[in-house]
This record gives structure tokens, sequence and C-alpha cells, in this order.
């Protein structure tokens, strides 16, 4: 048995657009199974697109590997970005099949697998349910519903912005440490040693400054180069209804940050607002501003082809 | 269309009141928050089993028709959840709905007719959309044993060194070449491929994900390489 209609999204429209979209991507792809292949993940991966755009997501087409002709040569791949939070395998479930079936070259880092049913007509497509568990091919009955993915996606988006709010009445942020976990006491004494000493834990005195740091790390996985950035944040009056706010980028376990490393901060209209780069020997970057309560920000972190994007809410 | 009513959803008078309900509950979530999103989508999911949404008669003899009408309800659709603060209750919610897919699809017909597409109808249906039948008989029925030749020939000779230059780091036996090889010509699984690079035991072996992200990344980088030779 399927998934019953009360699991499932409704019928997305498919059309123009979508494919469009579609033949852009097969035109070109020189072996036949492959080409249907890719026509399908395309519609699935489009369907995913619009109906996470209904629900107030920002995905992106554009960066799909489905839309690489090289890639689509030699992988079935559908996966579609979906802005701050990650990758999602969208997979075409044809009419009559009742297994989803999950390729076996899929990323590891993709956040689940969702089935996408297409009718014949090629006109619409269903979102049946997903699957945080990427590893084998499985019944579409045992999927979880798309309301569970509305849920896993919405939390993980609410897990990617920090509330500064919560720092300044001490709450534990998850991802986020003391600044002594990750930088060395000189470090430490070196960057912040100019500026009036107090604990990190002595929260909430107006006037005290609030640090906290959060391990990113850059490049591929066998050159990595881990940072640590940190945020230090100082209300202006009471109520925290204004707040400095010193962002900073320090190397993990040496002295030095690799250069060219570049922190920018971006406005919620994703606009950038400040930014540095690292030159060769820096001990540290850093970028400062003032903040009102409401209003939001991101910090990016970016050393060559890769990038730590983090939201801010004041 | 595939719009016909079912029993399961509410018609008719108890339609408005349980789109409204769904409506004035959505807007009391902010936006972004998982009720709101789940309330979203069940009340799509009821307009679309309402049978109320509008037919957009007036455009039937348009030779698209059936495309245009999907793409204006898409339109609509994310219209529609961005603007669910706008709706008034002294309004039926399938009017305010229908009020919406009317003005879509006339932007539609508007910006085609610029384009003179819809006087065109033979033109057009090649560039409309494909069932799953059409994609069947779409797909050139080439000779794969060619292309399956050329791809064998592209990886061994790489013409210009591009495959054998990239490799990982720290593993310069690990050659896009060496990979793409043992993955689509000799059609090894990455777990195999894994194993076969793993010649050197004082380092770690290379684990599947890496080869994987690593071959994507390059074939992102090398497309126009490929794309020269294939």
């Amino acid at each position: 048995m399927n998934p019953t209609i009360e699991q499932t999204s409704f019928a997305i429209p498919l059309a123009l657009s979508a494919h469009n979209f579609a033949r852009k991507n097969y035109q070109g792809i020189t072996k036949t199974a492959q080409g249907k292949q890719i026509y399908l993940n395309s519609l699935a991966v489009y369907a995913v697109n619009r109906y996470l755009s209904y629900m107030g997501f920002k995905s992106n087409l554009e960066t799909s590997d489905v839309t690489n002709l090289a890639i689509n040569n030699f992988f079935h791949t559908a996966d579609l970005e979906i802005k701050n939070i990650g990758k999602l395998e969208c997979i075409p479930v044809l009419p009559g099949k009742d297994i989803l079936e999950i390729p076996e070259e899929i990323d590891d880092q993709r956040l689940g697998v969702v089935a996408v049913s297409l009718n014949r007509e090629l006109n619409e497509a269903t979102i049946l349910g997903f699957s945080p568990n990427l590893s084998t091919s499985k019944p579409l009955k045992q999927l979880q519903s798309v309301e569970a993915l509305l849920r896993y996606l919405t939390d993980l988006e609410e897990t990617q912005t920090v509330h500064i709010d919560d720092w300044l009445t001490g709450k534990i942020v998850a991802g986020w440490q003391q600044l002594e976990q990750l930088l060395s006491p000189q470090q430490q004494e070196l960057s912040f040693s100019f500026r009036t000493r107090n604990s990190a834990f002595q929260f909430r005195k107006e006037g005290v400054s609030v640090r906290q740091a959060r391990k990113v790390d850059l490049g591929m996985q066998l050159s990595q180069e881990s940072v640590a950035l940190v945020m230090e944040i100082t209300p202006q009056d009471d109520n925290n209804q204004e707040v400095d706010i010193l962002v900073r980028v320090h190397p993990i376990g040496k002295d030095n940050l690799p250069s060219q490393v570049e922190l920018t901060v971006t406005d919620d209209s994703g606009e950038a607002i400040l930014n540095v780069i690292s030159r060769e020997n820096d001990n540290w970057i850093q970028l400062a501003f003032g903040a009102e309560s409401g209003e939001s920000f991101s910090v990016t972190v970016a050393l060559g082809e890769s990038q730590v994007k983090q939201d801010f809410v004041v | 269309m595939a719009y016909e009513s079912t029993t399961s959803f509410p018609q008719g008078k108890e339609l408005n009141q349980y789109l409204q309900s769904l409506l004035s509950q959505a807007i009391a979530h902010p936006r972004k928050s998982t009720k709101r999103r789940i309330l979203l989508n069940k009340f799509l999911k009821a307009i679309i089993h309402s049978g109320e949404l509008s037919n957009q008669g007036r455009w039937r003899g348009l030779p698209n028709f059936d495309d245009f009408y999907q793409e204006a309800l898409d339109q609509t659709f994310l219209e529609i959840c961005e603007k669910i603060e706008s709706y008034r209750p002294e309004k039926p919610v399938m009017a305010w709905v229908n009020f919406y897919f009317k003005n879509r699809f006339h932007d539609l017909v508007k910006k085609h007719r610029k384009k003179g597409i819809t006087n065109i109808p033979k033109q057009q249906q090649k560039t409309t959309i494909m069932s799953l039948d059409d994609l069947e008989k779409d797909v050139p029925d080439d000779d794969t044993e060619s292309d399956a030749q050329n791809l064998r020939t592209f990886i061994q000779e790489d013409p210009e060194g591009k495959l054998k230059n990239e490799y990982i780091q720290g593993y310069p036996h690990a050659t896009l070449q060496k990979i793409l090889w043992l993955r689509f010509i000799e059609d090894k699984k990455w777990k195999d491929i894994s194993q076969d690079l793993d010649t050197n035991k004082n380092f770690k072996k290379i684990p599947v994900s890496t080869l994987n992200s690593f071959t994507k990344q390059k074939m992102r980088k090398l497309q126009p390489y490929f794309q020269q030779y294939l």
C-alpha cells in the first residue's frame, strides 16, 4: 500500500517552466537511459523547489547538479539546495512503483531523500514523503509524511539562526562554545586583553560583553582548515534594544590564520555591508558594527571554494 | 485535469468555513513556523480538491490551454501563500483564490501573445510539456555502443591531460582519471574503488563520500572539457 492522501502533499502543477528546465538539462545527454532519468529527476527537483517556495523556504534550482551536463552524463543526481539548511535528494517515483529507489552514489551529506510521484502526463507531482535515512531503498509506505518533512526542515532552519537574545539571557545555543574551549590562553590574552577583562560566564550585567565561539570547518574533507568564529556582544542599554557586535575569525591550534580567509557581514536582503580578507600572518580578522532589536544579519566565513554562513537575529 | 472533488474534503458551504479556519489559524502562527507551513499544506490541498477552482473557461480555446492552466495555478499557489494576511473574511476564500488565479492566467497569456507563440500552435507543441510516453519516444535510440567507446577513449587518452592533473589531496595516485575509469568503465561500486585505491597502508582509506564529492566537484569545474570531447 502506498502513502495515503493525509500523508502526502497536494498535486504540484508542472507546466512550461518545469519542462523547460527539464529539457535544458537533458539536452546533450549522450546515454539514452540517462537522458530519460535526467528529465524525470529535473521535474522532481523542480517540483520540490516550487513546493518549498509555497511553504516559505528558499531553495536554489541553479546550484543543483541536475543542471550540470558533465555530472548528468555520469551520475543519477537530483539534489536541491535549501538556503542555509543543506541539500535534499528529490527522487522521482513513476506510476505503479511502490519502492523508493535510492541511488548508490548519493552524497552522505544530504539532509534526506524526498519521494516525488509523477503522473503519466508529467504535469503534476506529489510529494509522497521523505526519509532522513539515505542508506537503502525502501517501500514508500515506510516514508515519513510530508508534514514531518516540513517539521524537519523548519527545525533545521531554526537552529541555523542564532537568537542573540538567547546569549544575553544566558541560554546555551547548540554548536556554540565558550572561547576557552576553542582558543589557547595565549590567543585569548593576545586578542582580548586590551578590552575590559571579564569572564564569559558573567552574563547579564549591563555593559558586560558576552563572547561565544563556534568551530568552522573550511576546505575539502582531506585538506581541512578549522577556524574559530567568535562573536562578542555588548548591550548598549538595559533592555538589549541596541547591541554592539564584534565578529572575529581566529585560527585554531596555531598562531596565524591562512591568508585569503574572507569574513563578510550581510544584511537581511543578502547585501554585503562589511568585509575583510586575511593577509599573510594575520593573528585574526574582525568586523565591528551595531544592531537593533529585531534586526537580522548573516556572517559568512569563506576560504577558496568553501564557505560557511551563519544567520543571526538580534 | 485531475481535480475532481473527493468526499474526504469539505465541499459547498462547509468548504468556506474550513478554508477560513485554516487561514486564520495559519495567520496566527509566524511565517516560517512549522505550524503555519503545515496549515498552508492543508489549505492548498483543500483548494485543489474543492472543485471550485476556476476552470478558466474563457481561455479554453488556446492551443496550450492545459499548460497555461498548470503554470498559472503554480504561480497562484505561491502568491496566495505569501499573501494570506491580506485575505478579508467578507469574501469567500475561493473567490479570493480565483481572483489571483485569473490574474496570473491573464498575465501568462499576455506574455506569450507578445512572443507570438499562442498563434503558432504546431511549433509551440514542441516546446511544451512531454508526457512519460512522449519521453520514451523522444529519447533517440542512439548507438550506446559508440557512446561507451567515446567515453572509454576520452578517459583513457585524456587529450589535454586535465583528468590526470586532478587528484585527491594527499593521495596523488587517486586521480580523477583513475576514479572515472574505475567507476564508469569498469563499473565498480564506490566502496570497491575506495578499496582499490587503498594502496598505501600508512594513509587512511579514502572515504566513499570524499570520492563522490571530489569527483562531482572536479566535474563541475571541468564541465567545458567534458562538453568539448563527449
